[in-house]
């Protein structure tokens, strides 16, 4: 009967716990969508506000003539893309050929895990090594 | 360069900047803590099998569960969410009281032997280091912080080392001396 007791005040304690927790858990989503797209909609203002400020000192002939061959083949242009899209690119391919070894190496690791401990628990990660849908908030 | 290169310059850099910090750059801490957290794992599953503590003794299942909801949640943590945590466990249970969980856990790490209870102490902890660095660097505010703290730290011990332990400072000490003993004098030195 005590432990029944305790058990009760146990998990109400979890459950006042959990309460609060989410309050705050929910008020740190709230700040970090904010800084997330704030940041977004800081960044794509000041760079409408550059664009508009730009717009009534050049033509649409300036336009096109700053896209000329010379501008776009230039080192800086080249390089700057080459990076920008190289490092992107290997990161991908990196990230996708570590996705698939776990995949194809993970279920010889539980086969033999389960082997020496038949009460093997798991993450619940999916089979590629990415949060579970069903995890996800 | 004209203006309108710049603002090209500009807005590339820009979006490039905040897409790697809160989409590439996250994806990859999360990815990083992961493993590390399914490496430590590893570790506690190789010194079962060593011996060093039992499968079914308590304090393997229990770290291994920890471990695995770290590995499982890890992308729900967040400095707010740490913080929720601490508010919440104290204004619950009080600033020094320790949880059911805890309590079970020390009672079960106090089972093992000293190898046994070594690994699971390694896991713990590594575990804790894991997480609380995941947290730290997926924060700017904290990234920040880190970044002040490490600034000041290393003028500090720039200044320590530098300055104020240098020996060719030594020089002041003969200077002193020499004062001291009355063998020179600034007014000496002037109408000599």
């Amino acid at each position: 009967m005590a432990d029944k007791k305790g058990s009760r005040d146990t998990d109400s304690e979890e459950l006042k716990i959990r309460k609060i927790e989410l309050k705050w858990t929910f008020f740190g989503k709230l700040v970090d969508s904010v800084l997330k797209w704030g940041s977004g909609v800081a960044v794509a203002w000041f760079v409408t506000e550059a664009w508009v400020r730009t717009a009534g000192t050049i033509t649409i002939a300036d336009l096109s003539a700053s896209f000329k061959f010379e501008t776009i083949t230039s080192w800086t242009w080249s390089l700057l893309v080459f990076v920008v899209i190289g490092s992107v690119a290997y990161g991908r391919r990196q990230k996708k050929l570590k996705e698939d070894a776990i995949e194809r190496l993970h279920p010889y690791q539980e086969k033999y895990e389960k082997l020496i401990d038949p009460n093997r628990t798991s993450s619940r990660l999916t089979k590629r090594g990415d949060t579970h849908p069903e995890d996800h908030e | 360069m004209n203006e309108i290169e710049l603002v090209l310059y500009f807005a590339i850099a820009a979006f490039a900047a905040w897409w790697l910090f809160f989409v590439e750059y996250r994806s990859y801490l999360l990815a990083k803590a992961r493993q590390d957290l399914f490496s430590v794992r590893d570790e506690l599953f190789a010194a079962a099998e060593r011996g060093d503590l039992a499968f079914d003794s308590r304090a393997y299942r229990m770290t291994r569960q920890l471990l695995n909801g770290g590995i499982n949640a890890a992308h729900r943590l967040s400095l707010m969410r740490v913080i929720g945590i601490i508010v919440a466990n104290t204004l619950v249970r009080g600033p020094k009281a320790r949880s059911p969980f805890a309590q079970e856990y020390a009672a079960a790490r106090q089972e093992l032997n000293d190898a046994g209870r070594k690994a699971v102490d390694i896991a713990h902890s590594r575990m804790h280091i894991i997480l609380m660095r995941y947290v730290v660097m997926r924060s700017l505010f904290l990234i920040a912080l880190n970044v002040i703290t490490l600034l000041w730290i290393g003028a500090r011990e720039t200044l320590k080392r530098r300055i104020l332990r240098n020996r060719r400072w030594a020089f002041i000490d003969m200077e002193m001396k020499w004062v001291a003993e009355g063998r020179s004098s600034d007014d000496d030195i002037v109408h000599a």
